[in-house]
């Protein structure tokens, strides 16, 4: 025992603190105690969520994650849905804490000289997969899943269940009225010539569907997804007024519509879900049109109704679908292309 | 209430450690509810957070809450910061 030791050992502890003191000193400490481990641990639930949105942040920042998604999203409906685009400078993303983005995003059509707002389409992401999609259309019920029946435009070697039914409607609808109508062609034609096929009348066109070598069938020929069902693929007609548009002004849609489905073939599995598509057999698609180049076997056009239905005089339509119709609009000058 | 010298000296790095809790808090109500608090992302209370805990810790007393009031405010300035300069590359609208 040391010098020090002995003198505290001599000390009568009780002799200066007395009980109460002696209780109110543990007491004190206790609470302390108490306060610190209350405070620790609200510390570290509050941290918690902030800590995982700032992961979440920079996981969806760096490598541009978030953006590809984005733009794979609004590339897939210029490609898959005839005359249905999503606006680029109206896409509304929230991160979530725990690694997910939604987006919120407004899909819109042109029928006569107006781009109207037909709908919505919201889609999550949680780390690389799509976890939920839903389309909301104000404007008609388009079916969840693309299927044969649904179909509206006809590559020439496919069977087409319709030929008149199109310009019957046509012919019953008033003067008053702009159309959204899907022509099928009785062969494939370069873009120009398309053109040059619709010059004379006072129509706009909107949307050209490709032949993509698969387009006749209609059904994946090979691989895992072997006769399942293709959706079209095409691109829009017009130039796109945003500057985040995936076809831009600098170039011609049809250069531009081989570098998107380039693009969305390096997140293909993404792009087949927000096609609702099984399959977009996209490396064929692309291998066929490197080979073969652009040939256009539909195209989707608006304008007035009685305009439209001027197109029956034309041997190279096989037949159309009546996609909207709305009263009339058809002011160019006030027009969105 | 009389309030002894010891409490006093405390006082700073309570309080700075309270600012930044609150902060926090406010941040985790912000993110969970998707909506914003008016200046939320304004670094003025944590810089006076930063401020109070500074001072807390040359008081010699609770060195260790101001302390933890002190990194409590840092992480916030960087938050706000980084949330600012991430959320800017993300969908940036013309």
């Amino acid at each position: 025992m040391t010098k020090k030791d002995n003198k505290l050992h001599d000390v009568n502890f009780d002799s200066i603190l007395n009980e109460a003191k002696q209780t109110s000193i543990l007491n004190k400490g206790k609470r302390q105690a108490r306060w610190r481990t209350i405070v620790i641990t609200l510390l570290i639930l509050l941290m918690i969520t902030p800590v995982a949105f700032l992961s979440t942040l920079m996981y969806y920042s760096f490598g541009n994650k978030a953006n590809d998604y984005r733009d794979v999203v609004i590339s897939t409906f210029a490609l898959t849905e005839p005359n249905v685009l999503i606006d680029p400078d109206k896409v509304d993303n929230v991160i979530h804490p725990f690694f997910s983005i939604d987006y919120k995003m407004d899909l819109l059509k042109t029928v006569g000289a107006e781009r109207k707002w037909i709908g919505e389409y919201d889609t999550t992401f949680t780390i690389n997969n799509l976890t939920k999609q839903d389309k909301r259309m104000i404007t008609e019920k388009k079916p969840e899943i693309p299927l044969l029946e649904n179909r509206m435009l006809f590559h020439p070697d496919a069977f087409m269940p319709y030929s008149r039914e199109g310009w019957d409607q046509l012919e019953k609808l008033p003067e008053g009225t702009v159309s959204e109508v899907y022509f099928s062609l009785t062969d494939t034609y370069k873009p120009e010539e398309v053109k040059d096929l619709f010059n004379d009348f006072d129509i706009m066109l909107l949307w050209y569907a490709v032949d993509t070598g698969l387009d006749g069938q209609m059904k994946d020929p090979s691989g895992d997804n072997e006769g399942v069902y293709l959706p079209p693929i095409g691109y829009p007609a017009g130039m796109q007024s945003s500057p985040n548009d995936p076809f831009s002004k600098d170039e011609s849609n049809e250069k531009q519509f081989l570098q998107e489905l380039k693009f969305i073939q390096q997140h293909e599995e993404l792009a087949t879900d927000v096609a609702r598509a099984k399959t977009l057999a996209l490396e064929e698609r692309i291998d066929y049109l490197d080979k073969n180049g652009i040939a256009v076997y539909g195209i989707v056009a608006t304008g007035p109704s009685k305009e439209l239905l001027k197109l029956r005089e034309l041997e190279e339509i096989r037949g159309c679908r009546i996609g909207s119709i709305d009263f009339w609009n058809w002011n160019k000058e006030s027009g969105s292309q | 209430m009389n309030l002894d010298r010891k409490t006093l000296k405390g006082l700073p790095g309570a309080f700075s450690l309270g600012m930044g809790m609150i902060g926090l808090l406010l941040i985790n109500f912000a993110i969970w509810f998707d909506t914003d608090f008016p200046g939320l992302l304004s670094p003025v209370e944590e810089i006076a957070g930063i401020f109070l805990a500074i001072v807390g810790l040359f008081m010699k007393v609770d060195k260790k809450v101001a302390l933890a009031g002190l990194l409590v405010n840092i992480f916030l300035i960087i938050f706000v910061f980084l949330t600012l300069m991430l959320s800017w590359g993300i969908n940036p609208k013309p």
